[in-house]
């Protein structure tokens, strides 16, 4: 049976998110999780918070799968705040006892670093999720493409469509490592007991077979192209062609009044953490 | 006596999840001891899924699978000790071939099935030739071969667990037509020589037609039928509104008939065909 | 007409001439051996040849060697002319030639169905509104373009090869070889891909060239070039190569149902004429019998 499985999970629709350009995302993104860490006092975390929130509502996607996509976290935000919260010594202290001090110093760390690592995470799934591997990949390619100017252009392709291929062929690969792993059971190969060593060396009739079988893929697949006029990334043009449109131009919108949001409550206010 | 009994049994693919398939359901089937069985079936009427229940590669999720009486699936031993039972070749499984030699390849099944180093070298053997492998070939890597020796090597390493039941998933896939008669040829060989049942899945109505004892035809996750070949063959009418093709040589009797003549077309082999031509020319009064 | 005898309105798009190929056995596994002698071959513009011969006769060879994929060791191949093994030629040899290999998802680029059909003419440098036109019209004469956005993984092996197809389709080569393009299909996919090619030439006059080792998928060519052992030997109608039924034996091929059936009435002393190939051959050629001899 053939898993689904996709790089960081994508969730198809057709929200703003989705529909945007995937170069423009990637800045964006990387752009705002930058000012996530930026933000020094209440108002402008805030201001984080809300815009967090609003590209999540934007994006259409379950709440189910939001917070599904947070509990690995959990733990973590869990004891990191505990360790902020009792042995933080900065500021007025609330309460010291042998073990643990809470200090306001604490507090407001502590709700810092939970606020920021839960935007964090967000942010960079909304890209995953809104964003299917293939567009990434083309994303990538052309933000990267400007690279050409230091002789790099076709290092950037053969990249990109390395990327490609190995996403094309992920699914079938699995595919094959299912039949494989049959067809050694059925010889009465066992994979599950025995120690480090054993189980490692149980591999070897999955992992020989995919990894010849992998060659033999690879090789077909040259010869297909060569025969479809392949010949790297010169003079290659492109179907799909990537324009911003009036979506790209609200997000850039929405991101600097962001920004510029941030910075302003961050002048205005007075620091807290 | 019967060999290999499925009772109710049904299987769901992801069960439990938005993505489940069922992907065989009801399945009641029992194959006597040393018969040939051919299952055909349009690609995805769970034919692969039903063969992989015979050696306990997958458990049920309803119903029982019994080799001789007993549940296969009663214990992780039970499963285990089935595969060796049972022998499942996968289709084009000279892509499994993964040892240094055929020998160790072929090897790899008795290995895990503990036996001694005799016991194991003496079944290699006998299965290389059983499939005509020189003993020139058995020291060479499985790499080396052709693609007709890999897939002969494979199935070596199957014969030589000395299964009860030998299951064999397309055995003639990508072969032209004498590599189709060889293999096909080996496999009667096999049989007769070890009385062992064999059951083949195919898509080839032609090739099932003229080896097979019995077919179980699948249909969308059921058993359509299961009877003799000729009962089968005899309702070929049957097979076309599945979706499946009858034997090249029937479609010239189907063809006969809506010309109008008064001939048989449960005709599924050549020998039968010239047999039941001839006959029909003299039933006729023509001369020749 | 097609075939060997009236020539005037042919005009040669494939030429072998004395070609000669081995495989270094360093370089390729001992899988793609043995070599192809001799071969002196012409293929026309329109036609539909099949290339029928069992596992090992070289006749994949040919078919590589048909777009400068393998270029002879010995002799030359020429494309409208063009020499094979002139590698500056290479690519305007690949517009003219497309070829369409056995396994269906070993031709696959992309991770969606349209932008694979994209591959060969984006590689070629054509205007991304002009691809965008190729793709569309490839993937609707293949009966794909429902299944535009898909992944190809999920597809059927007979829907793959008809994307592969298409991929070649896009490029608008003049002419399409397909090395046993259905060997790894179910007969449903075998169907749909048979039926397309047939259609590509029948209605797009494209000349095609089918590497085969099914003998019912061979008749339906104008013209079946036999090969055994690395050699051409036979080239005629389908007629004409299955009543050779010695040359066919020998190659370790079969007849055609129609064929075999009359061949074995024959030896009871039924004759029932020439050219029968496929079933309905047999059975219009028997039930005349019947009536001619009541």
């Amino acid at each position: 049976m053939v898993r689904d499985i996709t790089i960081g999970q994508y969730f198809p629709g057709n929200s703003v998110l989705h529909n945007a350009d995937p170069r423009l995302k990637l800045v964006l993104s990387f752009v705002s999780i930058v000012f996530v860490f930026v933000c020094n006092n209440f108002y402008s975390l805030a201001l984080v918070l809300a815009f967090t929130v609003v590209a999540v509502l934007s994006s259409r996607i379950s709440l189910k799968v939001i917070l599904k996509g947070l509990r690995p976290m959990l733990l973590l935000l869990i004891f990191t705040s505990a360790l902020q919260l009792f042995y933080n010594k900065q500021g007025t202290e609330l309460f010291v006892s042998r073990f643990i001090t809470i200090t306001t110093g604490g507090i407001f760390t502590t709700i810092f670093m939970v606020v920021r690592i839960i935007c964090l995470v967000l942010l960079s799934s909304l890209l995953t999720y809104t964003t299917s591997p293939t567009q990434l990949t083309d994303g990538i390619e052309r933000l990267l493409s400007p690279l050409k100017v230091f002789g790099l252009k076709n290092g950037v392709h053969t990249l990109a469509m390395m990327m490609t291929i190995a996403l094309r062929f992920i699914p079938t690969l699995i595919d094959e490592i299912d039949k494989i792993t049959n067809a050694q059971k059925a010889r009465g190969a066992n994979f599950e007991t025995g120690g480090i060593v054993q189980r490692a060396k149980a591999l070897l009739p999955i992992f020989i077979p995919l990894l010849v079988n992998s060659f033999r893929h690879a090789f077909e697949l040259s010869l297909a192209m060569s025969a479809r006029c392949y010949n790297g990334g010169e003079g290659r043009t492109r179907m799909k062609q990537l324009k911003l449109a009036a979506r790209d131009y609200v997000l850039m919108a929405a991101e600097f009044i962001f920004v510029g949001g941030v910075i302003a409550l961050n002048i205005i206010f007075e620091s807290v953490i | 006596m019967s060999l290999l009994e499925l009772k109710n049994v049904s299987y769901t693919y992801g069960a439990g999840t938005p993505f489940e398939i069922t992907a065989i359901k009801n399945i009641n089937l029992t194959i006597e001891k040393g018969s040939f069985v051919g299952i055909i079936g349009h690609t995805g009427s769970g034919k692969s899924t039903l063969v992989q229940h015979f050696n306990a590669l997958l458990k049920p999720t309803e119903g029982q699978v019994l080799l001789n009486g007993e549940d296969i699936n009663r214990s992780k031993h039970s499963a285990h000790e089935a595969r060796f039972k049972v022998g499942l070749c996968f289709q084009y499984p000279e892509y499994q071939l993964f040892e240094t030699t055929v020998y160790k390849d072929i090897a790899f099944g008795p290995t895990n099935m503990g036996l001694s180093e005799e016991e194991i070298k003496a079944r290699v053997l006998e299965a290389a030739e059983f499939v005509g492998l020189t003993d020139e070939l058995l020291n060479k890597s499985p790499f080396e071969l052709s693609g007709g020796e890999k897939r002969r090597a494979a199935i070596a390493g199957i014969i030589a667990m000395r299964p009860e039941v030998l299951v064999l998933d397309e055995p003639t896939a990508g072969l032209d037509p004498s590599g189709r008669k060889k293999i096909l040829s080996m496999i009667c060989e096999y049989r007769e020589k070890t009385d062992s049942t064999v059951i083949i899945v195919s898509h080839s109505m032609e090739d099932v037609a003229a080896i097979a004892d019995k077919i179980i035809v699948m249909n969308k996750g059921q058993v359509y039928k299961f009877a003799d070949v000729h009962e089968i063959f005899a309702h070929s009418g049957e097979l076309a509104s599945l979706g499946l093709e009858v034997p090249p040589v029937t479609n010239i009797f189907l063809k006969l008939k809506e010309m109008g003549l008064d001939i048989r077309t449960d005709i599924y082999t050549k020998d039968q065909a010239e047999k039941e031509l001839l006959r029909y020319l003299q039933k006729e009064g023509i001369a020749w | 007409m097609r075939g060997t005898d009236t020539k005037e309105n042919l005009i040669p798009i494939i030429e072998f001439k004395n070609a000669c190929f081995s495989y270094d056995s360093e370089d390729m596994g001992a899988e793609l051996s043995p070599a192809v002698k001799d071969i002196n071959l012409t293929i026309y513009r329109g036609e539909f040849v099949a290339v029928l011969g069992h596992n090992g006769s070289g006749k994949s060879t040919i078919a590589k060697m048909t777009n400068a994929i393998l270029r002879p060791t010995s002799g030359k191949v020429f494309v409208e002319g063009m020499d094979t093994s002139d590698e500056e030629l290479e690519i305007k040899i690949r517009q003219l030639v497309g070829l369409v290999f056995q396994n269906p998802d070993n031709q696959i680029v992309s991770t969606i169905v349209e932008e694979d059909v994209a591959f060969g003419p984006e590689n070629l440098g054509v205007p991304p509104a002009e691809i965008r036109q190729r793709v569309d019209e490839a993937l609707k004469t293949v009966g794909m373009f429902e299944y535009r956005f898909h992944e190809p993984h999920k597809l059927s092996g007979g829907q793959k090869q008809r994307v592969a197809i298409a991929g070649i389709l896009a490029m608008k080569t003049d002419c399409i070889v397909l090395d046993e393009p259905t060997a790894m299909l179910d007969p449903v996919g075998r169907r749909e891909v048979i039926g397309t090619i047939k259609r590509l030439n029948k209605e797009l006059g494209i000349t095609v060239v089918l590497v085969t080792h099914f003998m019912d998928e061979a008749v339906l060519a104008d013209r079946i070039i036999v090969m055994n052992d690395g050699t051409i030997v036979k080239d005629g109608t389908p007629a004409e190569v299955f009543s050779d039924v010695k040359t066919i034996k020998e190659s370790g091929l079969e007849l055609p149902i129609g064929a075999n059936m009359a061949e074995r009435l024959k030896k009871s002393g039924i004759n029932l004429g020439k050219g029968i190939l496929t079933a309905e051959d047999f059975a219009t050629a028997f039930s005349q019998f019947v009536v001619n001899n009541r």
